[in-house]
């Protein structure tokens, strides 16, 4: 109750509280003391009013205490309140995305500020708090800024809203939203303001990125000459400024609509124009299109216009944008581009045909006819050079209107055609009238202006000159490369058609030289042709005589082949010869000794006495065994002769000892025979075989002792020295020789017949022998004279020396080797 | 008395010569073959040698050889007889070391004679 009463006060004032709280304590004090005289008893009634007392101030300090209470939870409500406010307000005041402070008035310091300003400004808290706002004001702004803030206070405006510079600490300018109001204290008077920043640095960045790029747009425009256009169709049309320079008129002066726009187009264009744009409109893409515009001035450029029909996405009325670009430069310097086409094509068609053509008149047609379709000359002239005179060769074009009387010659160095010729270099005359180069009339009086003269160059020879005049006066030098160019082929065509022409000159003596060497030719082929049967003859005579040649080399071979082979026999048999002398000397040698070995040694009594008619039979075996021995001798001497075996045993002996040997040999039997052997003795060294001179000596002395029956032989020996010969002479008064005889005499085995021969032992053998040692041992030479029945003479004529080496080494003994050999 | 050897295998030539030699005083010894030869050569030391050059077994040149080999101070005469009278014989035989040569057949009543003439010696 007591807590009812006291929130049933709850926005009362601290009086009527108060004045209720006595006014209840009285009527307590009083009727509380009423009560207890009625109801307490007296004892108690000190005590009752100490209670009552105490009471009372329990009662009080309940009050109290619940009064505080309310009032403490009221408060701590309302701080709670306030606190929560002062969050929220702080919060907002700290995170508000604006920069917000508050500023004294009076020191114009700041006393509040939040943190975003903070950051706008780039100071601390602590530093803003003892900052001016005046110092971080860019002092661009500072007067504007003054002067809005004294308005303020003076109430002149209740706010200001500025864009203003500050100054960072960091020195960076940062562009603001400054709004700036008044907060009255309770007083109401102006004591605080409120400015609120707002950061707009990236906003005016922006905004300064969009004008420049405005401007660069504008500027890009004009550098294109391209030009922007809207056209809405409520017949709105505007322009971009480059578009008006396009179309030569200013913004500020041109009405633009679209009837004026019209107005600035090219009457023949505008059809095209006015069609275009309605395909634009409804919609269709028809593209660029390429128009004239004509400018107040009355130039002409040339437009290409580019448009679309724009749709707006929210369906609402379409608009037609677009392009206009000044293409007139473009357009001049397509034309130029094509005229240098033009002129390449001419060049490069008269080069072509040039080359193809040698004919100095084809050439010349050609060349005025090329010159004719790019220059469009009123008049063309070519001359050819003839030493120092030029000779007019073509003029044209066919059918000018023009009358010339061009004098045919002009000589080098005269006019411009002829400077031309004289200097090899291009002569340009803008005007004939005036030029003092121009000496002659000709060109004056058909009305020509401008000329121009171009030397035919080739490699510093000057062929010619080709000469053009125009009577609007062209200006020909602007073409000038072309037509250097264009009379520099020229030039080479003349000189190739000259070129030829000398080669078909030559060409022409050539063929009449090559007529004659083809007859020279023929005839030689005729000549040729016999010779080829010639020699096709003789080439097969030899191949004949070559084959055959061949066949006999083969048969050659064949028989060479045989001939080694019979060599080989022949060798074999000699082989065998020697082999069977051998073993016949030696075979028949042996028992022969024994014979006459044994008959001498008996004959002679060294083994005792012998009688006489022992001594016959021993003698006639010894006779016998001489007698064979001898044939054995001679076989084998001629066995060796044929053999080839014979070698000459040269020695140096005295001739009259061998001749002293040789009668003493027969000393015996001629005494007996009662015969006269006289030797002729010669005192000469002679260097031969001294065996085999003694033995033909005494098988002939042999033989004419043999065939002698009376009478006597005679040895007569005789030299020779100029010759180095010996004459032997056998000279015997024996039974001779019969004259068909004598053929077979030195033959083998030839015995002739005769009463002797049968009681004559003779082996056939002796003068065959004696024959063949004289000649191939000896070298010497035997013949006969002789006579049947008067007698022989053999004639033996000896070299005094022979060649051929002494068998012999030389030995500290007696070297000879005695024969002990008896000859029969 | 000098002796004398005779060098030769057939009977019948070894009967002549050794009746020659014996006629000139001379004592006859004599081998049948060459080897037998040149031992009685070295170890008798005849007065001279009679060499038949067709022997048995080594022949007369190179009996000669081995003879002419063994000697060291003096040299035998020795003189060859042969009926061999082929080309380059002669040649051989004095290669060999004879002093002499002689053709068979031989006169017996000269052959002494002729062998004291080749050898120098005087009879």
């Amino acid at each position: 109750m007591k807590r009812d009463r006291s929130a049933a006060l709850p926005s009362c004032s601290p009086l009527r509280i108060v004045l209720a709280y006595m006014i209840l304590g009285a009527l307590w004090i009083i009727f509380s003391d009423v009560l207890m005289g009625n109801l307490v008893p007296d004892q108690f009634l000190e005590s009752a009013s100490i209670a009552k007392g105490w009471i009372f101030i329990a009662v009080t300090a309940l009050l109290l205490h619940l009064f505080i209470r309310r009032r403490l939870v009221v408060m701590a409500q309302t701080t709670a309140e306030a606190r929560e406010n002062e969050a929220l307000f702080r919060s907002l005041f700290e995170q508000a995305a604006v920069g917000v402070a508050q500023v004294d008035i009076a020191t114009g310091l700041f006393v509040r500020i939040n943190r975003r300003y903070c950051d706008i400004v780039g100071y601390s808290p602590y530093e803003m708090e003892s900052l001016d706002i005046r110092t971080i004001t860019h002092p661009d702004d500072l007067a504007e800024d003054k002067e809005n803030m004294r308005r303020l206070a003076a109430g002149e405006i209740r706010e200001f809203s500025v864009e203003k510079r500050y100054l960072r600490k960091d020195g960076e300018v940062v562009w603001v939203i400054l709004t700036v109001s008044l907060l009255y204290d309770s007083a109401g008077r102006p004591a605080w303001y409120i400015a609120v920043v707002e950061n707009i640095t990236e906003r005016k960045r922006a905004e300064d990125a969009l004008r420049k790029s405005e401007t660069n747009f504008r500027q890009a425009q004009e550098i294109a000459r391209l030009g922007s256009w809207i056209y809405e169709f409520s017949d709105q049309v505007s322009w971009s400024d480059e578009t008006y320079r396009i179309y030569g008129v200013s913004r500020e002066t041109f009405n633009l609509n679209v009837e004026s726009f019209i107005s600035l187009i090219h009457p023949e264009d505008r059809p095209a124009m006015q069609a275009w744009i309605k395909g634009c409109a409804a919609g269709e893409k028809p593209g660029e299109l390429e128009f004239r515009a004509i400018w107040p001035d009355g130039a002409i450029r040339y437009i290409s216009g580019r448009g679309e029909l724009i749709q707006e996405p929210e369906g609402q009325l379409a608009h037609m944008a677009g392009t206009a670009m000044d293409i007139t430069e473009r357009k001049l310097a397509e034309e130029k581009t094509r005229q240098a086409m033009r002129e390449m094509t001419v060049l490069n068609s008269l080069a072509r045909q040039l080359a193809a053509d040698i004919s100095q008149d084809r050439i010349l047609d050609a060349s005025l006819a090329g010159i004719t379709e790019i220059i469009h000359p009123d008049m063309v002239f070519i001359f050819i050079r003839n030493g120092e005179e030029l000779e007019l060769l073509r003029s044209g074009p066919g059918g000018s209107p023009l009358q010339h009387d061009i004098m045919p010659l002009h000589h080098v160095g005269d006019c411009l055609c002829g400077l031309a010729a004289s200097s090899g270099e291009p002569v340009y005359s803008a005007n004939i009238l005036t030029d003092p180069l121009c000496t002659r009339d000709e060109c004056k009086k058909a009305g020509v202006r401008s000329f121009a003269a171009l030397p035919l160059l080739v490699e510093n020879q000057v062929l010619g000159v080709i000469g053009m005049a125009s009577k609007t006066g062209v200006d020909f030098e602007r073409q000038g490369s072309f037509l250097e160019a264009y009379s520099g082929e020229i030039a080479l065509g003349l000189k190739n058609a000259l070129l030829v022409k000398e080669v078909m000159n030559h060409a022409v003596e050539l063929e009449k030289e090559v007529t004659e060497r083809k007859k020279a030719e023929e005839e030689l082929r005729g000549y040729r042709d016999q010779l080829e049967v010639l020699v096709e003859e003789r080439t097969r005579e030899l191949e004949e005589a070559k084959q055959a040649l061949m066949n006999i080399v083969e048969d050659l071979n064949l028989k060479t082949e045989e001939l080694a082979v019979v060599n080989e026999r022949l060798k074999e048999v000699d082989r065998l010869k020697s082999l069977f002398i051998a073993s016949m000397s030696h075979e028949l040698r042996t028992p022969l000794n024994s014979v006459i070995g044994f008959s001498s040694i008996l004959l002679n009594e060294w083994i005792g006495p012998v009688n006489d008619e022992q001594k016959q039979s021993l003698t006639s075996i010894q006779r016998s065994g001489k007698h064979l021995l001898s044939l054995v001798n001679d076989v084998i001497d001629v066995s060796k002769i044929e053999a080839g075996m014979i070698e000459v045993d040269r020695g140096d002996f005295d001739l009259a000892e061998l001749l002293e040997e040789l009668e003493q040999t027969f000393a015996r039997e001629v005494q007996d025979r009662q015969l006269v052997l006289t030797v002729q003795k010669l005192h000469l060294v002679m260097s031969t075989d001294r065996r085999r001179l003694l033995q033909c000596l005494l098988n002939l002395v042999s033989n004419a002792v043999k065939f002698t029956e009376q009478g006597g032989v005679k040895v007569a020996v005789s030299h020779d020295a100029e010759h180095g010969e010996v004459t032997f002479s056998v000279t015997d008064t024996g039974i001779g020789i019969r004259i068909e005889d004598q053929a077979q005499l030195f033959e083998a085995f030839s015995r002739i017949r005769s009463h002797i021969s049968s009681k004559v032992l003779g082996t056939g053998l002796g003068l065959y022998l004696s024959k063949k040692i004289i000649i191939e041992i000896l070298h010497g030479t035997i013949s006969v004279i002789s006579e049947a029945g008067s007698g022989s003479t053999f004639t033996m004529i000896i070299p005094c020396r022979v060649e051929g080496e002494s068998k012999y080494r030389s030995q500290p003994h007696e070297n000879s080797a005695g024969s002990g050999r008896q000859q029969g | 008395m000098k002796t004398v050897l005779v060098v030769e295998d057939n009977k019948d030539n070894l009967q002549i010569i050794t009746y020659a030699l014996r006629r000139s005083g001379y004592e006859v010894i004599a081998a049948g073959s060459g080897e037998e030869g040149v031992k009685l050569a070295i170890s008798k030391r005849p007065f001279f040698v009679v060499m038949d050059i067709d022997l048995p077994g080594i022949d007369g040149v190179e009996a000669t050889r081995q003879i002419r080999a063994s000697e060291i101070d003096g040299s035998i005469p020795i003189v060859a007889i042969t009926s061999y009278a082929m080309l380059g014989d002669r040649e051989r035989i004095m290669a060999a070391g004879c002093n002499g040569y002689f053709e068979k057949p031989f006169d017996p009543l000269t052959i002494v004679a002729q062998i004291h003439k080749v050898i120098g010696l005087l009879p």
